[in-house]
């Protein structure tokens, strides 16, 4: 019996290679299979978030069931941070800071969500291709890259699982090839049953916590008083909202601009003097830019995951519009 | 010793072995000359102008001047970070002034923060870099950095790019990346 287990085994190890040859599917599928595994598989595991030369592990536990998404992660180096999520709302705890910023994205969230729509003006402004099967935390992965076609937006580089597409490595290129940013899973276990404690706030939020309502109110088009008067090359306008910014700093509307794989948010507020301590002009928080400017009394932040160019150009590029 | 004072310029020491190299930095004048040619060297190759041989004096002199450097008021801003930094100051508390020196050196020479040296001088110079002798309070960038709520609000919007569901949000969490402006 024995000797049957080891000869099965062999066989399953020579039979292997052949198999992950023929990982069938064009890189559109591909991304297709990834936006929809990340939403519907259960998974748990720990994973290596790099920015820049920085290195940060944090623990993830995702569950999708009859009744939705919960998902919990928790950052295990230096200050102790999480985001809970349950279902459309979204909380980011941070116990040093004693400060929680909530969210209700909705529907209109997320990678899964809007890559379908997208994927036409995915390929307009990338060349999709698929790359190598690799091992990425032990699993066999399918590589695919997203090569930008000008300098207005970076890289991409997804590795899916072969069985089920979950995405287990995402890297963010530069025009060199240098990782901007990067996220990879070191250990997964994917289909299992996840305890519900593991979706729980570690932290209880006493009465001193601030409490920051990120939450956004849709805004129709021809109702905003700001307009782009220089669209950047394959960004379009995806949604405006209006925002509360907290800390009496009023409200800022929110524009953002998509080309189906990066995005750029343009926030326009009124220019308090608290405003101007975070300064003017180029700015960078990890792999996203960030460019300010005032405009008549208003400070106009520009950010995203893109090279700082691009971010400068819808900066400069948003004006008011005259009545 | 040479190949140590390269690898220690180099950031290849880890805290063991870089202690011995600094304190015979400390006692050991003709070293230091040393150090400074090799920081020259560095300097010029790197295209960062001709350097001076006389950088070491200076930045002591600028070390005196500036005593209070590594401000103890960053610990009532950012406590945990904070206290661990000086926990991993402590076995060279001693020689902190010397370190210090090293630091600044270090600093002329590499023109961008190392956060992930992993010498003992790299987190005297993460200070003494953070701080800087005009803003000895710039520790503070995960405690108060003005830009969270705005990439979080991104996130929120956008998803990120392909990353799926909470983990877009590390970037809004996260104090990896922030180096604060650049």
């Amino acid at each position: 019996m024995k000797h049957l287990v080891v000869a099965v085994g062999l066989c399953a190890l020579l039979v292997h290679p052949h198999a992950l040859a023929e990982v069938a599917g064009d890189p559109l599928a591909w991304l297709g299979r990834i936006a929809a595994a990340g939403q519907r598989l259960n998974y748990s595991g720990t994973f290596i978030y790099q920015s820049g030369r920085n290195f940060e592990t944090s623990r993830i536990s995702h569950v999708a069931d009859a009744s939705g998404e919960y998902e919990r992660l928790e950052v295990l180096d230096g200050s102790p941070r999480e985001v809970i999520r349950n279902n459309s709302e979204v909380r980011c705890v941070l116990p040093e800071q004693k400060t929680v910023i909530i969210d209700r994205p909705g529907g209109r969230r997320a990678f899964p969500a809007r890559l379908p729509s997208s994927f036409s003006g995915l390929a307009e402004n990338y060349r999709i291709r698929k790359g190598e099967v690799s091992r990425v935390a032990g699993l066999d992965t399918q590589l695919i890259i997203l090569e930008p076609k000008d300098d207005l937006r970076y890289g991409h580089m997804l590795w899916a699982e072969v069985q089920t597409g979950l995405l287990l490595k995402a890297r963010m290129v530069d025009e060199r090839g240098d990782v901007i940013e990067q996220f990879a899973f070191s250990n997964v276990k994917i289909g299992d049953v996840i305890e519900p404690a593991a979706l729980k706030s570690r932290f209880t939020k006493g009465p001193e916590w601030r409490v920051i309502n990120a939450h956004g109110i849709e805004v129709r088009r021809e109702e905003s008083r700001w307009l782009m008067n220089a669209p950047l090359p394959g960004f379009v306008l995806q949604s405006i909202v209006r925002r509360p910014l907290g800390r009496d700093r009023g409200e800022a509307v929110q524009m953002v601009y998509g080309d189906g794989m990066a995005s750029i948010s343009v926030f326009v507020e009124p220019a308090g003097s608290d405003s101007a301590r975070a300064g003017i002009g180029p700015l960078a928080t990890g792999a996203i830019n960030i460019y300010k400017r005032r405009v008549n009394g208003y400070l106009i932040t520009a950010l995203g995951e893109v090279p700082l160019k691009a971010v400068q150009r819808v900066g400069d590029g948003i004006e008011p519009v005259v009545q | 010793m040479k190949d140590k004072l390269s690898a220690l310029l180099d950031g290849d020491l880890d805290e063991q072995s870089a202690r011995p190299v600094l304190d015979s930095l400390r006692r050991d004048a003709s070293l230091r000359r040393d150090w400074d040619a090799y920081c020259m060297i560095g300097d010029v190759l790197r295209g960062h102008g001709a350097g001076s041989p006389n950088l070491l004096q200076r930045v002591m002199a600028g070390i005196e001047g500036e005593p209070t450097l590594l401000a103890p008021q960053a610990r009532t801003v950012e406590p945990a970070v904070t206290n661990k930094r000086w926990r991993g100051l402590m076995p060279v508390a001693a020689s902190v002034m010397g370190v210090a020196a090293v630091g600044l050196v270090a600093q002329s020479i590499y023109s961008e923060p190392e956060p992930t040296a992993q010498v003992a001088s790299a987190v005297t110079r993460q200070h003494v870099l953070d701080n800087g002798p005009v803003r000895p309070v710039a520790v503070t960038v995960e405690a108060e950095d003005p830009h969270r709520e705005y990439v979080f609000a991104h996130q929120a919007m956008t998803g990120g790019g392909p990353i799926p569901g909470a983990v877009q949000y590390i970037r809004s969490v996260s104090i990896a990346g922030q180096d604060g402006g650049r």
